[in-house]
């Protein structure tokens, strides 16, 4: 098998790399701009031998998939803003469970039920912080049908690798549309596998949250319940699972879930930045809003404007140390988003030298237009000339 | 690594359909099948769909883009092709036709084309479209496919045998051979044959959004 040409839409897309990646298990209630990922769902695990449920919520479905998941099946769920609310409490749990789940938010205008079928970005702190507590988390964030198909892959591995909730953003734009695109060989991606029983050793007994020290990059691999026995909970507990009520337990276990992520970040992190080498303005821009800006870029450089782009797949961890090495060698930046400046913050945090910087910003369902950041660009580089 | 969008250094702007109608009336379904008979013909091809929060009826879009080098930007501002299938549509929405584009109206399920259309083009297609699906299979839902029979015959942008096959591939087997057939009764309608444009170069005017899509 080679690359094929096809025409997908986004959330199809979502959907059939999920099931590559050994997704066998959907739980989910319908919601624009998400429903597409559950009808494809639906028609294709059974196929596959997998399971597709239409839960009575969102809170429901997001549990049912940690369950699901510690029973031993890879297991995904996805909904919109309002639905992603919901789904708080258990992204919680997830992380202190230390359970490899994926959560896919194809946002939409918000708050609340803004407008179903109009796009935004609107979510980008609330997959970093929406769930409370202390807690390290890891979000991809594609741009294109290709994108989206690749990196549901990748955040399936990772979920995996790390034993951590995975939040894949997508937007209406991407969601809806559909796009032609060489759709990659199966055989070229790398599908991190469940460990199972046999893994491990029969004559101790299983440790679900063993770790060697707060510091200790191995994550123990999760077995499936039934495999062997253990205890889950959302309370503070020991390597066996059960509750713990002292302090340095507790803290033991937090810096755990945030070191096992930022201890990796290198391995983490993907971006990709565009006409860089010799840029003195940088666009950054992710998502939809990255494909205005490519041609904002290229427009930017027809007219003899040396901009580059930085387009981060992984938006949390935050992508600080490349971005500070491109912005060594910049005059200007550009951020642009469908929010009111949520990552613009971040970089703004990281920009110590105060590079001159300009937000491109929406929040009324449309897409940001390229001439908007090209005007943006043009604004930033004629103060630097004067 | 293969061609993506990401590889283009292109800043054209790609051709550009929108088909316009009320939910229900398939234009998705229009859509659908001609940015797959695109893509077989090696386009690659960009397609979106805008509609409201109602499940039946309602203003509903399906634009599609289409072009030699990957699509980038997936929003056009004016379309080469404008295809009216409702007169909501054609009143709300003709005026984002570029000068000198196509026009089609389904003259069946719309009051007279307003005379500003002329100003923009001379290009106009306006045939019953619907009354002709009700007279051939007696059903309207055949219109769609008439439509697209229509617009590769008066166009060119797309061969027969791609949309046979297009359409071979979304719709129920058991409707299959009508649809084929609704499809040439399109290309029987057509009378003549417009050019989508030829010049590609639309330059960035320093200062102005005019040229940007």
């Amino acid at each position: 098998m080679g690359e094929k040409f096809v025409v997908m839409q986004g959330d199809e897309a979502c959907a059939r790399g999920a099931i590559l990646a050994g997704c066998r298990f959907f739980a989910g209630y319908p919601i624009t701009p998400a429903t597409d990922i559950a009808e494809v769902m639906a028609a294709k695990l059974p196929k596959v031998g997998g399971t597709f449920i239409q839960m009575e919520d969102e809170i429901a479905s997001a549990s049912a998939i940690i369950g699901a998941s510690l029973a031993g099946v890879k297991s995904m769920t996805a909904t919109s803003g309002p639905g992603f609310s919901l789904m708080q409490e258990a992204i919680g749990y997830a992380s202190m469970t230390e359970t490899p789940v994926v959560f896919v938010d194809v946002q939409r205008t918000g708050p609340s039920t803004g407008f179903p079928t109009k796009t935004a970005q609107g979510d980008i702190m609330q997959s970093r912080w929406g769930t409370h507590g202390d807690h390290a988390i890891i979000v991809l964030y594609p741009s294109t049908v290709e994108e989206i198909y690749r990196y549901i892959v990748t955040a399936f591995n990772f979920s995996e690798i790390y034993r951590t909730p995975v939040i894949f953003l997508m937007d209406e734009t991407i969601g809806h549309l559909r796009e032609s695109f060489y759709l990659p060989d199966p055989e070229e991606f790398t599908i991190v596998e469940r460990v199972t029983s046999s893994s491990v050793d029969q004559n101790t007994i299983y440790q679900p949250f063993l770790e060697e020290s707060e510091l200790d990059d191995e994550i123990q691999p999760l077995v499936p319940m039934g495999d062997t026995r253990f205890h889950i909970s959302g309370l503070f507990h020991d390597e066996s699972g059960f509750p713990v009520g002292n302090a340095d337990e507790a803290s033991k276990l937090v810096k755990h879930f945030v070191n096992k992520i930022n201890l990796h970040i290198d391995e983490i992190l993907i971006y990709d930045s565009y006409m860089i080498e010799d840029a003195e303005y940088l666009i950054i821009a992710y998502g939809s809003t990255a494909r205005s800006a490519y041609r904002a870029l290229k427009l930017a450089r027809a007219n003899g404007i040396k901009a580059g782009l930085f387009k981060p797949i992984t938006i949390w961890p935050f992508p600080a140390n490349p971005l500070r090495k491109i912005l060594s060698n910049i005059n200007g930046i550009v951020v642009a988003e469908m929010n009111m400046g949520q990552f613009a913050r971040e970089v703004m945090r990281i920009n110590k030298k105060s590079i001159p910087m300009e937000t491109v910003l929406r929040e009324d369902g449309e897409l940001i237009q390229p001439y908007a950041i090209v005007e943006a660009l043009t604004r930033i580089s004629s103060e630097h000339e004067e | 690594m293969s061609q993506n969008l990401y590889t283009s250094k292109s800043t054209e702007i790609p051709f550009s359909i929108r088909i316009s109608g009320i939910g229900g009336q398939g234009n998705v379904l229009l859509g659908t099948i001609l940015s797959d008979a695109l893509a077989k013909e090696g386009k690659w091809v960009v397609q979106t769909q805008s509609y409201g929060a109602q499940v039946r009826g309602g203003l509903t879009n399906c634009d599609v883009l289409f072009f030699d080098e990957p699509i980038d930007f997936p929003q056009v501002k004016t379309f080469d092709i404008f295809f009216a299938m409702h007169d909501i549509g054609l009143k709300a929405h003709f005026k984002y036709l570029k000068n000198n584009g196509i026009i089609f109206v389904d003259s069946s399920m719309c009051s007279d084309i307003p005379s500003s259309v002329m100003v923009i083009t001379k290009k106009i297609v306006s045939v019953p479209i619907t009354q002709k699906a009700e007279e051939i299979f007696g059903r309207h839902v055949f219109a769609n496919a008439i439509s697209l029979g229509l617009i590769a015959a008066t166009t060119r942008i797309v061969g027969h045998e791609a949309l046979e096959d297009a359409i071979k591939e979304n719709v129920p087997q058991k409707y299959i051979d009508e649809n084929l057939k609704a499809l040439d009764e399109g290309y029987k309608l057509s009378t003549k044959v417009f050019q989508i444009r030829k010049d590609l170069k639309m330059p960035y005017s320093k200062g102005t959004n005019i040229n940007f899509e």
